[in-house]
């Protein structure tokens, strides 16, 4: 009787133990989904429609060479020639870009921003950010 | 009498038909062998192998790293060392992808005689070079960049990629004369600048 009731005692710690558990990560996904919400709400630190765009270097042209975005928008740089490249700036610099590498800044400020390859000097491109 | 006359004109007439057949062959065996000699000289020269072109690829990209190694040991001049370091980079990455590809293929890059020219001329080139100091030796470099950079062109559109029979082999060949095209005007730019 007292084995049975040992066995019963333990059969409850259990299923409780495991109500509890589910009940806790049920309760942490919904804290999260609100947390990201709610960042996904505050413009000021992650916009909603954040885009990515793309700039290829190829044949020793950045193209397109010049791209309109939004503040706060991705753009990648992909070097897609045999070559290395740099997409350089005084605002923002790639490094050296061994071929098939991608680089990616984002922009928080507006204006236009020209910018080169460090080692061809005919590749130029400009970023507008409005 | 009638019949010594009419012997002796025969043998004239055979004697002049001789001559002149003979002074015929003599014509045509004449203009046989100028023609072979014209045909010999303008003849172009048999289409490279891809595995030729893979050791013409390999030799001119090593000609112009050479060059650019020494520019840059040598060179006081800022923009020309800039230069001479983005054609080592360039050709090097160039070179890299010609024996990846080559290698991939199961291709052995095999000599011939435009890659041995190129060689030797490379060396010659490279010898006088050595030679020279200062501002000679940026503008011979320079001068001699803008040179090679269109022969290469020239071998590009005329040779190389019109030989090619791997798409791959083709392709590479394509991508890479733009980027020999570019290294052209920044050379030509590099040029001007010191010529003012």
């Amino acid at each position: 009787m007292k084995t049975v009731n040992s066995v019963f005692q333990f059969q409850l710690f259990s299923v409780c133990a495991l109500v509890v558990i589910v009940l806790s990560a049920l309760t942490s996904c919904s804290r999260s989904s609100r947390g990201g919400r709610e960042v996904g709400d505050s413009s000021k630190t992650l916009p909603t429609a954040v885009t990515v765009s793309l700039v290829s270097m190829q044949s020793l042209q950045f193209l397109p060479a010049a791209v309109e975005i939004k503040k706060g928008d991705v753009l990648e740089w992909k070097n897609d020639d045999l070559v290395p490249h740099t997409a350089t700036s005084p605002q923002f610099n790639s490094g050296t870009m061994a071929a098939g590498q991608r680089w990616r800044n984002t922009f928080t400020e507006s204006g236009t921003f020209p910018y080169i390859c460090n080692f061809h000097p005919q590749m130029k491109g400009v970023v507008k950010v409005k | 009498m009638n019949i010594h006359v009419f012997a002796i004109n025969q043998i004239k007439q055979l004697q002049f038909t001789m001559a002149r057949s003979i002074a015929l062959i003599l014509a045509a065996v004449g203009l046989m062998a100028f023609t072979t000699a014209d045909a010999a000289n303008t003849a172009p020269t048999p289409d490279p192998s891809d595995a030729e072109i893979a050791m013409i690829v390999v030799v001119a990209d090593t000609v112009d790293v050479n060059y650019g190694k020494l520019a840059v040991e040598k060179t006081k001049n800022q923009a020309v060392k800039e230069f001479a370091e983005t054609m080592v980079r360039d050709h090097t990455a160039v070179n890299e992808k010609a024996v990846a590809l080559a290698k991939k293929l199961g291709v052995t890059p095999v000599a011939s005689e435009t890659s041995k020219s190129l060689e030797s001329n490379g060396k010659a080139e490279l010898k006088k070079l050595k030679a020279l100091t200062d501002s000679q030796f940026d503008k011979a470099y320079v001068a001699n960049e803008v040179a090679y950079h269109e022969a290469v062109i020239d071998l590009l559109d005329k040779t190389l990629i019109p030989s090619a029979k791997n798409a791959e082999l083709k392709a590479l060949l394509k991508t890479g004369r733009p980027i020999f095209a570019a290294h052209l005007e920044h050379a030509k730019m590099l040029q001007s600048s010191l010529s003012k």
